[in-house]
């Protein structure tokens, strides 16, 4: 994507922001004891954010004229399965921790994590692999036994608590 | 007087010592690490301050911002890689330095010099932040609202790349701030029926999503671009130093060098939204523009150095002058502290100010310490700092995330505050592919209930008339600053299209 096409959607989906927040403003009930109320606030920012959208949407078109020469497209539309499984192992992470717990759920997030990062293939060399399990055993334990002695906070314990 | 008053505050609990020294070397490792910088330190030890007294938890923090400031020299002067953003410039001079076996002398001296800058700025920081804070506290609502629209301005105006996204991003973070309760007139407004954002959303989480979820997504999608094979990272046989390398009389050379970087470093600190990132390359330039052998500089100059090093470590001082003035955090690393406030309950602003609140001067106290313990625990701990630089972030940016999950959880004893993080991180990770900068947004975050509050009571105080804000001398100063900001940059970003 070059970068005026990429300015323009985003420039769309905060002119599409503002619309909603100042659709929303609505809902807000009123009194009467100040002058400008709650709604007066969330609608000026709506209407700036939808001026700079505006703004910012026909910038891009003239931007468009001046890079036409320089922007080749080069990357390619592989979907990037580390980001996408990253996203997922938080996502999934949030769902599964009061029923997991803690521990166990951070080992295992620790560990996959690890792997998504590392550059392809880098677990044949052992000495790699070696480091991310017990990194991944290690700090979890450590962690939830920190917080618990040292400073009272109670993590999810799920399973084994 | 108050002053010495604050460091009996703090050296009378060894505690709070102990507790600094701390800071200062997990702030200085995690500076050290190439893609851990003084925030993601500043995010792991939040949770731990929960525990802790008011002024240990502050001092605490304190200490680990001046740490993570300051450790950036050691990889930037070693691998050539910058430890954090703001020690860029010092990788131009340092390594060529470390190319020649001379490591540990650019190390003492960026060292050295990091300590001076910071000293100088917290010399200014606690001679100047009571006057300031005494003006501020005679703010009428009138003057404080335009006081904060000038924050908000300037951060989004010099912000990393267009000031149109950068005011967008800035306006993204205010509409987040809506939800929840209405301060005023305590109904809800934009909870969508959710009961879980009847608080509103929290600080921490957000704070901690934007900027090191989104880094974790940010190294994962780079995964398919980097190879097993990488550089093998040699360091050359590097000369141990007496001392800090340098004599007495490239001392006195060098400090002349510092003193225009330590001032760069101030008042870019002071500015919201640019902070050490900035203010070491404009220090370093300035230095080799001023210099007499420009030349030398690149080669292997120490005065390459001592401009940058002192700049960065200066910016922080200026920093928390406006965060405890007048309660506006000027980037990541300082909201991170807000944050850090905002748990002990205490508010930074002019009311720090007023008479009677020893704590002030407590944290006065506490930064001076903080970077005089910087400067022994890095000096004895420089060859230890050195071998944590082939830790490698693939596996220390999750563990960093493990503890952002407690920090999350720990803010409000809830998942669903885990969640927040998880949606922030990814916001955070389109916004940075999108360019858009993710300081005005933070800011605008914490800033906007300060703004909307002051501008309606404003308006309850003139029953609705706008007429105070131009008959007022301060807020008048305040909205022309505004308004010049905002030419300014119209001006420049049309200068630069236009070439």
């Amino acid at each position: 994507m070059s970068e005026s096409t990429k300015d323009k959607i985003a420039g769309l989906v905060f002119l599409a922001f503002s619309i909603f927040v100042y659709a929303a403003s609505y809902s807000i009930k009123t009194t009467k004891s100040d002058a400008l109320g709650p709604q007066f606030f969330p609608r000026l920012v709506a209407i700036l954010i939808g001026i700079l959208a505006v703004i910012q949407i026909f910038g891009s078109f003239g931007h468009k004229v001046q890079n036409q020469n320089k922007t080749v497209e080069k990357k390619s539309f592989a979907i990037n399965w580390p980001l996408i499984l990253s996203v997922a192992l938080l996502v999934a992470y949030c769902y599964l921790l009061k029923d997991v717990g803690f521990i166990i759920l951070t080992t295992i997030y620790l560990f996959c994590q690890i792997y998504l990062l590392f550059p392809k293939g880098s677990f044949e060399n052992k000495k790699l692999l070696i480091i991310s399990i017990i990194a991944s055993l290690i700090v979890p334990v450590g962690i939830y036994y920190l917080f618990y002695y040292g400073f009272q906070i109670f993590l999810p314990a799920g399973i084994l608590g | 007087m108050l002053l010495l008053q604050g460091f009996q505050n703090v050296l009378s609990q060894p505690v709070t010592l102990l507790l600094i020294l701390i800071g200062d070397v997990a702030g200085l490792i995690f500076g050290a690490i190439p893609g851990l910088s003084a925030f993601t330190a500043l995010a792991i030890m939040l949770p731990l301050t929960f525990a802790m007294e008011p002024i240990m938890g502050i001092s605490f923090l304190m200490s680990v911002y001046v740490g993570g400031v300051s450790g950036g020299f050691i990889s930037a002067i070693l691998l050539g890689i910058p430890g954090t953003p703001s020690s860029i410039a010092t990788c131009f001079d340092g390594h060529a330095l470390a190319k020649r076996g001379e490591a540990y002398r650019a190390m003492g001296v960026a060292l050295l010099f990091s300590f001076i800058g910071g000293i100088f700025s917290a010399v200014i920081l606690s001679t100047l932040a009571p006057l300031i804070g005494k003006v501020a506290l005679r703010f009428s609502p009138y003057e404080y609202t335009t006081v904060i629209l000038l924050a908000l301005t300037t951060v989004s105006a010099l912000a990393e790349g267009s000031m149109v996204k950068g005011l967008l991003s800035c306006l993204l973070g205010i509409s987040l701030s809506f939800v929840g309760i209405d301060r005023l007139s305590a109904y809800t407004r934009y909870t969508f029926g959710y009961s879980s954002l009847r608080g509103g959303l929290a600080l921490v989480p957000l704070l901690i999503g934007l900027f090191a979820v989104s880094q974790v997504l940010t190294n994962a999608s780079k995964r398919n671009s980097t190879t097993v094979e990488e550089a093998n990272l040699q360091i050359v046989h590097q000369k141990r130093m007496k001392g800090f390398g340098i004599s007495m009389k490239e001392f006195f050379a060098c400090l002349k060098t510092s003193v225009p970087a330590s001032i760069i470093g101030l008042v870019v600190g002071i500015l919201p939204g640019i902070g050490g990132n900035i203010a070491n390359l404009m220090a370093y330039t300035f230095a080799k523009k001023t210099s007499k052998n420009p030349e030398e500089f690149g080669q292997g100059s120490i005065h390459g150095i001592v401009a940058p090093e002192a700049a960065n470590n200066a910016s922080v001082g200026g920093a928390l002058i406006i965060l405890l003035t007048l309660g506006i955090p000027g980037d990541n690393a300082t909201s991170m502290i807000m944050a850090g406030f905002q748990i002990h309950g205490i508010a930074p602003g002019p009311l720090l100010f007023s008479s009677g609140n020893t704590l002030v001067y407590g944290i006065f106290a506490a930064f001076i310490i903080a970077n005089i313990i910087m400067l022994i625990s890095a000096y004895f701990g420089l060859p230890l700092f050195s071998k944590i630089l082939s830790l490698r972030t693939e596996v220390l940016l999750p563990i960093v995330i493990a503890f952002c999950f407690v920090g999350s959880f720990s803010s409000n004893n809830r998942i669903f505050e885990i969640g927040v993080m998880v949606a922030f991180g990814v916001l955070g990770f389109i916004m940075k592919r999108y360019k858009y900068p993710l300081a005005p947004m933070v800011v605008g975050f914490i800033l906007a209930p300060m703004l909307e509050e002051n501008l309606r009571r404003s308006l309850m105080r003139s029953r609705g008339s706008f007429a105070p804000f131009v008959t007022s001398p301060i807020a008048v100063v305040f909205l022309a600053a505004t308004v010049a900001v905002l030419v300014l940059t119209v001006y420049n970003e049309y200068k630069k299209n236009r070439k």
